[in-house]
């Protein structure tokens, strides 16, 4: 029997989580209650028979157009694309060992953006439809060089975490560039990119946004959380992983095509929402503990709420013009990322 | 320090063909600014080379004789000079297909072209540079943006800063360049022809402006709006047009009215003529596919006319070709 190491940083989960049924109770009445505002809040007002009357029937076109046109679209690919981006976070965490790894770190936003703007620019497309395949290629793409990068870079060429991290950030800052070359060399690019990479879930997006992305998701999600167990086993180091029969390169190509998957997906229908695959999985840990078999269905849920929260609060405070979703993110997200810090630094010291 | 002649010539053997073409035009520059401020020595004492006349920033000297101009801001200032048949050398461009629409101004602009005026640098993002190049005798802008940096345009060429839509009206700024540069003939005209087919318009269609609510809309996918100083707005109530509750709140308030995406139905269906601007065809589209917008009263009888930003700012000919898309508009009634 091997002995398993105590050390706090890299343990499986010892604190006693909530019990998981009250978890995923809460979860769902949470999604139940921001699906419910979501519907209701706007700046055109409506009362709530108004809505339930719209949501089944066009007999009040104007509330049926709002309801039906506008709020649910943007209600559900708040759920899908922040669920996505969290769980996709929380992946992230796992495979690199690292509390405030996120989507960003393997070159997907990054790789996404070059895209999206070379759709603009190139190919004069400036609908979220119309760029929506650049982005998600983009996204496949990033990942992909950094993958191969990290592998060949690895000493043990299993694409090692510190190898991930580091490939991730070189890669980054070079798509980071070649998209900055682009917006320079094309400045009206640069009010549609804007547009994208703050994230928005508004827009006028119908749900045939959503419909060709969405096996992408549930595929990305499916083999995500399929791998919850290894991710357990993952926190204790690669050699302890590999001891207990893991093998890495699978493990780590089947983790980084689920991040793909969700941050391509998610990216191209709701654009770049920073800080809710760092923030959400943080949160959910406090009531979950740090084992991945609930943490990371937990964080799918609390990305969603927490997406669609931030949406609502968008609308509401600069009525009737409104906030994007990304924005109200940001700000949410830079204390809280502070705090994730003063939190890591206090259980070291 | 003393310099002597010798160690100057040695100094200029050794720089490079980049940094000596520099150096040369640091030192026009510098010459123009001397020249400047030579003249700027006595503003009162106008020769019978110059027009004196007084803009928001103060006093200017222009010289009689206008060889070039160059426009910095390229709305109001690029139609005051081209329909005064002023010599225009330079102007800023937009992002080659960023708008579908034809410019209101694009007849004269082709002409200015043909006689070699030149896009000088990208709408908004000021070159002085560009602008030294190309030598003007007279540059003629917006307040805002030539205050900022006035000191480097001076040694250029005397600057007639003019106003914008919540400042000045585009007649006042139109006599104020003709006065600088001796056209006030020509504005008079200008200014009159205006006056002339806005009575005729509002005579032809007087029934319809009065009985029929109008509202210019901006829509995108943040929102609409209509704001009442921008040049269409203006001419819509030069010519009478009874304005709809959201434009004439505008009005009232002399703020644009804004509206959320879920709004615009409700901000707009008194309205019984909208023109709907929007500058990209591809956010045209999507407006058009819009089922608030498909429901609005002045769309589901035809009552919409397309126009674009184009026509927020200008001056004489960006009013008439105004003038011309209400006319489209009218007759839809």
């Amino acid at each position: 029997m091997i002995a398993l190491p105590t050390d706090r940083r890299t343990s499986p989960p010892t604190r006693q989580h909530a019990p998981t049924a009250l978890l995923y109770g809460g979860g769902l009445v949470a999604v139940l209650a921001v699906v419910a505002a979501s519907l209701l809040v706007g700046s055109r007002a409506l009362d709530p028979a108004t809505v339930w009357q719209a949501l089944w029937s066009a007999g009040n076109a104007e509330a049926h157009a709002i309801v039906v046109g506008q709020r649910l679209p943007r209600t559900l690919l708040g759920l899908v694309g922040g669920g996505a981006l969290a769980l996709a976070g929380a992946m992230i965490q796992g495979h690199t060992r690292n509390p405030l790894a996120d989507p960003g770190l393997l070159g997907v936003t990054a790789g996404s953006s070059l895209a999206v703007v070379t759709a603009i620019a190139v190919f004069g497309l400036t609908t979220p439809a119309g760029y929506l395949w650049f982005a998600f290629a983009g996204a496949a793409a990033g990942t992909a060089i950094v993958t191969a990068i990290a592998t060949a870079a690895g000493r043990r060429r299993d694409a090692s975490p510190a190898s991930l991290v580091l490939a991730g950030a070189a890669v980054s800052a070079f798509l980071s560039a070649a998209t900055g070359v682009v917006l320079l060399l094309d400045s009206s690019a640069l009010d549609l990119y804007r547009f994208w990479t703050v994230g928005s879930l508004a827009g006028g997006r119908s749900l045939s946004v959503l419909t060709p992305v969405l096996p992408f998701v549930v595929a990305g999600a499916v083999v995500a959380l399929a791998q919850s167990r290894v991710l357990d086993v993952l926190a204790l180091g690669d050699d302890v992983a590999r001891s207990l029969g893991r093998r890495m390169v699978p493990t780590r190509i089947a983790g980084l095509a689920a991040v793909t998957l969700l941050v391509g997906s998610a990216t191209s229908l709701v654009g770049s929402l920073g800080f809710i695959g760092l923030i959400a999985p943080h949160a959910v840990r406090w009531f979950t503990g740090s084992g991945y078999r609930l943490l990371l269905p937990m964080s799918l849920i609390s990305g969603a709420v927490v997406t669609v929260f931030a949406d609502i609060i968008g609308r509401l405070v600069v009525m009737p013009a409104e906030l994007p979703v990304g924005v109200v993110l940001g700000v949410v997200g830079g204390p809280a990322f502070l705090v994730i810090i003063a939190r890591m630094r206090r259980s070291r010291s | 320090m003393a310099v002597s002649k010798d160690s100057l010539t040695s100094v200029n053997l050794t720089l490079s063909p980049r940094t000596a073409a520099a150096a040369v035009l640091l030192s026009a520059l510098a010459m123009a600014g001397l020249t400047a401020c030579s003249t700027a020595a006595a503003p009162s004492a106008t020769s019978p080379s110059t027009r004196s006349v007084t803009t928001q920033l103060g006093d200017v000297s222009v010289p009689t004789s206008i060889k070039s101009v160059v426009v910095i801001e390229g709305r109001r200032d690029l139609d005051i000079v081209l329909s005064l048949g002023l010599p225009l050398v330079g102007y800023p461009y937009e992002e080659a297909g960023s708008l579908d629409l034809p410019s209101p101004m694009a007849t004269e602009l082709t002409a200015a072209k043909a006689k070699g005026a030149k896009e000088l640098f990208l709408a908004d993002e000021i070159n002085v540079e560009a602008i030294a190049e190309a030598a003007p005798t007279l540059i003629v802008s917006r307040v805002d943006d030539v205050e900022p940096i006035i000191d480097q345009l001076t040694p250029i060429a005397p600057v007639i800063a003019i106003g914008e839509q919540d400042v000045s009206s585009w007649q006042d700024d139109l006599r104020l360049v003709a006065s600088a540069t001796g056209t006030e003939a020509k504005a008079d005209t200008l200014i009159a022809a205006y006056d002339a087919r806005v009575k005729e318009l509002s005579t032809t269609y007087a029934t319809v402006l009065k009985e029929h609510t109008f509202a210019p809309v901006s829509i995108d996918d943040e929102g609409s709006q209509t704001r009442p100083n921008r040049l269409l707005s203006s001419v819509l109530r030069d010519l009478g047009a009874t304005p709809s509750a959201a434009f004439a709140t505008s009005i009232k308030t002399t703020e644009g009215a804004k509206f959320g995406p879920e709004q615009l139905l409700s901000a707009f269906s008194d309205a019984d003529g909208l023109i709907a601007l929007v500058n990209e065809p591809a956010v045209w589209t999507a407006v058009q596919a819009n089922p608030l917008y498909k429901q609005l009263p002045a769309v589901e009888n035809g009552h919409v006319v397309r126009s674009d930003k184009q026509t927020h700012e200008g001056a004489a000919l960006t009013a008439m070709h105004c003038l011309d898309v209400i006319e489209s508009l009218l007759k839809t009634f």
